[in-house]
């Protein structure tokens, strides 16, 4: 009874509610309204509402929380409902919808129709919110979600912020407003730098929320409990131990429709500044002083701090690019990029990449980081992987051929685990090694489902936590070594391309790019 | 995906490595002093080799996997089929080391069987099966006190213990105390209780004095969760807090199903347990218990809390289950009062909100609603891994409020 409450008599009221305390699911945010803009797109059919309605599933959206929809098409409430029902229905990961968690769900959704370009659209918004506090008690807090072409960001801040939606607090009350942006955010380092200070002319850093999905990942988030929840791993996690470390994240698909977009952005701004990076970063920065969310981000763009941007010969040494052709995929034939919908039939845009890089720190110094990332190839995955030193004496090779060398993986997708390979002697007479892998699988020693990415990072914006969420100064460093990449590739003329079949690891070229430094591709 | 691999060890199936004895001498149906305790975990390893052999070609993918060790008491055959197929659902999630111990009045003096049999689970249809092992021992009542001592050298090493007692457990006696002394954590479900008041005080009681170190824990309490949570988002809003300081009324519902000679409450008792430790009441009067129906008034900071308990006979799904909570409040000062309800509907697929306060409108809301299987309040459950101080906070107050 350790409550400050209750003394006799008395009107104490509690500084907290201490019917949270101990909840297995201690975190519900309070009520608020979120707005997505580009509520009739893709993402937010396939990703934002499915993850809302599995939050209002699991009870964890607060009372009265509401949904407006800011799209152009003229729709109206009830179309625009129905036509999310369909959306739920088909990607939810948990279908088909429940009629009464629906029927709840609905009440709190709306509909502004209006071109992102048209102030009055912006001020009709600001009528809907302020009656929707009123009729659902959503007190005033928002949370914007910028699900729209980029080219729209930097116009829709804007009209945020004439439209006086975007201030932190409104006086007298705790309200807060919060904004979620997509990728890709910026297109080089330069553009990014300009749409930050968009956004800072009109938000606070704590109310801005980069979004990455990758780091709503489970599996993304255990690779900090790894390393630093246990005593084993750190002290190996070092260029005393570590020969190279290898990121790769393989797609299958191809770019699905998304041709425009891609010739823009190409694989190496779709992939590597963001994810990538991400991964990298986590792998690789030093232990932070807690877990808050700038104590972390601190360390995190440390890393990409020490990452010197390559010089133009250096991207010539250190990258490989490459463009699927025509191939097959699990048995089916499929087209080559340059014969995909709304692409330049003589595209040299990236569908693959390879790229070595340097983290220029105490720990890190030496030791290669190799990165592979394409679409169409064999399948797909996202693991990190470190490769340790040899033993120091082959004891067990008399025939001078080396062992194959400890490999820890940490896998991201599919399969979410860890594993570590290992040397075991095969029984019988004579000393016969065999590399072994002892393997740990989220799923089957936790065979909890995880919620989908979304659905934790849109709760925890919804809570202010942004630890998983990308500040300023990390995306912009991650910018200057993309930028520093895409602007050397300018210089030099482009390999012949396609220069790989759909449906194969890559080109020739990047198993050439390794094998110079001694090592490979982990097969995958 | 899911496939166990039964043998009774005495059976062909298995086949013997060469040149060792056969199972013939280890496990069948015999004299408990032939059970050599050693040679249940030589075929379990025979088991997997076999398992790993019929898998397929070289190097089969079949991995063993265990987070804890999981021992079962049961006293029917209904409650052994239970034990096996919960234990097959929880290898999704918790792959174990399951030890079943079942007593069987009927069996010869002295007399004792065991069976090993393995759970597999296929989570990915190209990855590797997840296998674990159940080992089942039955024992006459006579032998029920060396059934105890068979546990502990079939643990897996440095892994923790856990004992679930899925019926109405003795909490005392020396099969019991046996079995404690080798456990981390004791699972009960209070539901089960026969003689509930009397159950949940020892139950408390033992917890209260840290009982050989055990953590306890009550499916009763998994169950609260949703509750818990319902309840608490009433006082999320500041302007809703003071309200917790000001509780007048409390009426539970609950399910009492007709044919119960004793209504069990025990999930209502711990709810209040909960309430009360977390706001700091005290107990004042204690139960006072009429037919289905019982009443409790608490010290909530110097006044008086009235809590009813109403059972219903007219239902039931799940006896004992909470079907509904009121919580009336008054701010005297201000005169602000407010009425906050919870009631499932629709059998028990949709629970209904609502908050009335004087002199606004009311709001109320509907959400879907799950009473889920002992699979997931256990898997819940296992989900803490040490003490949970909150559910042992709750239950010695519980326990107290009875008298
Ligand atoms: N799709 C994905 O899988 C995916 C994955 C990761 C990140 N992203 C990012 O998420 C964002 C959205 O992608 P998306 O694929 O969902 O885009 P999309 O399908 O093209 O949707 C664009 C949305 O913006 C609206 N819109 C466009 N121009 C407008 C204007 N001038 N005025 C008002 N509304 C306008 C459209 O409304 P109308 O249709 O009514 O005109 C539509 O709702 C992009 O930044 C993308 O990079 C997408």
């Amino acid at each position: 009874m350790t409550l400050p409450i209750g003394t006799p008599g008395g009107v104490a009221t509690p500084a907290f509610n201490p019917l949270r305390k101990g909840l297995r699911m201690e975190r519900t945010p309070p009520p608020c309204v979120m707005v997505i803009f580009g509520a009739t797109g893709d993402l937010t059919h396939r990703k934002l509402l499915p993850a809302l309605y599995n939050l209002a599933l699991e009870h964890l959206l607060p009372e009265g929380f509401s949904v407006v929809g800011f799209a152009r098409r003229p729709l109206d409430d009830a179309k625009f409902q129905q036509g999310i029902l369909e959306s739920i229905n088909k990607f939810s990961r948990r279908r088909p919808v429940q009629p009464t968690v629906w029927e709840q769900f609905i009440k709190g959704i709306y509909y502004v129709s209006s071109d992102f370009t048209n102030l009055e659209g912006y001020q009709a918004l600001a009528a809907t919110l302020d009656k929707i506090d009123e009729e659902r008690g959503t007190q005033g807090n928002r949370l914007f979600y910028l699900s729209t072409p980029p080219s729209d960001y930097e116009i829709i801040i804007n009209n945020l912020g004439k439209a006086g939606l975007a201030k932190p607090q409104r006086p007298g009350s705790d309200a807060w407003t919060r904004i979620i942006i997509e990728k890709p955010f910026g297109h080089d380092l330069k553009s990014a730098q300009e749409l930050n200070d968009v956004v800072a002319e009109v938000f606070r850093e704590n109310q801005v929320f980069r979004i990455d999905h990758y780091l709503g990942k489970e599996t993304v988030q255990n690779i900090l409990v790894f390393r630093f929840g246990n005593s084993i791993f750190e002290p190996i996690w070092n260029r005393q131990f570590v020969d190279h470390i290898q990121i790769v994240v393989a797609e299958e698909l191809g770019v699905e429709g998304r041709g425009p977009y891609y010739e823009e952005s190409g694989t190496i701004r779709d992939m590597v500044q963001n994810h990538m990076m991400q991964l990298l970063s986590l792998v690789c920065m030093e232990p932070p002083v807690s877990y808050e969310a700038n104590a972390i981000r601190d360390e995190k763009t440390q890393v990409l701090r020490s990452i010197k941007p390559l010089d133009a010969d250096e991207v010539v040494e250190r990258t490989v690019r490459g463009q699927y052709g025509p191939g097959t995929i699990f048995g089916k034939p499929v087209l080559g990029y340059r014969h995909e919908e709304r692409v330049n039939p003589n595209s040299i845009t990236d569908t693959y990449v390879a790229i070595k890089l340097f983290v220029e720190n105490w720990r890190w110094a030496g030791v290669p980081i190799y990165l592979r990332t394409g679409k169409r190839l064999p399948k797909r995955t996202s693991e990190i992987s470190l490769q340790f030193k040899p033993a120091p004496q082959q004891l067990f090779s008399p025939s001078g051929m080396p062992l194959e060398p400890n490999v820890l993986v940490l896998q991201i997708q599919p399969n979410e685990g860890i594993s570590l390979k290992f040397g075991a002697k095969v029984p019988g007479q004579t000393m016969n090694i065999r590399p072994v892998t002892m393997d740990f699988r989220f799923g089957q020693s936790f065979g909890i489902t995880a919620a989908d990415a979304y659905e934790r990072l849109i709760l925890d914006a919804m809570l202010g936590d942004s630890t998983l969420f990308a500040r300023r100064d990390e995306v912009e460093q991650a910018w200057s070594i993309v930028t520093s990449i895409t602007d050397g590739w300018k210089l030099h003329m482009p390999p012949a391309l396609p220069n790989y079949e759909a449906g194969t690891w890559g080109p020739k070229e990047a198993d050439e790019f390794i094998q110079k430094d001694g090592r490979n591709w982990r097969r995958l | 995906m899911t496939e166990r691999i039964l043998d009774r060890l005495d059976s062909t199936a298995l086949m013997p490595p060469p040149g060792k004895n056969t199972y013939e001498d280890v496990i069948i149906r015999g004299e408990a002093k032939e059970i050599e305790l050693a040679n249940i975990e030589k075929s379990i390893t025979t088991l997997w080799q076999v398992a790993t052999k019929d898998e397929s070609e070289d190097l089969a993918p079949v991995m063993r996997a265990c987070v804890f060790n999981l021992v079962i008491f049961t006293e029917s055959d209904e409650g052994l089929e239970q034990a096996t197929d919960t234990i097959a659902k929880l290898t999704w999630s918790y792959p174990c080391r399951a030890i079943v111990l079942i007593a069987r009045p009927n069996l010869p003096e002295d007399s004792m069987n065991a069976w090993i049999s393995a759970q597999c689970q296929l989570p990915d249809p190209n990855g590797m099966k997840v296998c674990c092992e159940q080992v089942t021992v039955e024992g006459s009542n006579l032998a029920m006190e060396r059934l105890g001592s068979m546990v502990l050298p079939l643990l897996v090493p440095d892994l923790p213990v856990i004992l679930w007692w899925p019926g109405d457990p003795t909490l005392q006696g020396p099969l019991f105390e046996r079995l404690m002394d080798t456990s981390d954590r004791l699972i009960v479900d209070s539901r089960r209780f026969l003689d509930p008041v009397c159950s949940f005080k020892r139950l408390a009681a033992l917890s209260e004095m840290r009982y050989r170190g055990v953590a306890f824990s009550d499916l009763n309490w998994a169950r609260l969760t949703p509750w818990r949570r319902l309840i608490a988002q009433f006082f999320d809003p500041p302007n809703m807090m003071p309200y917790l300081s000001h509780f007048e009324d409390i009426v539970i519902d609950y399910e009492a199903p007709g044919k119960e000679s004793e209504p069990n409450f025990s999930q209502a008792l711990l709810l209040v347990g909960w309430l009360g430790h977390q706001l700091g009441w005290k107990e004042a009067f204690s139960l006072q218990k009429h037919k289905y129906n019982a009443s409790l008034i608490v010290n909530a900071g110097g006044k008086p809390l009235n809590i009813k308990f109403i059972g219903h006979n007219d239902c039931c799904e799940e006896s004992g289950g909470i079907t509904a909570i009121k919580i009336t409040a008054t701010i005297l000062p201000e005169n602000r009062a407010a009425t906050f309800s919870i009631k499932l509907k629709q059998n028990y697929e949709q629970v209904e909100i609502s908050t009335e306060e004087s002199s606004k409108p009311p709001r109320s809301r509907a959400l879907g609603f799950v009473r889920r299987d002992e699979v997931a309040l256990l898997s819940e459950d296992l989900a803490v891994v040490k003490h949970d101080r909150m559910y042992e906070a709750a239950l010695a107050l519980a326990g107290k409020l009875t008298g």
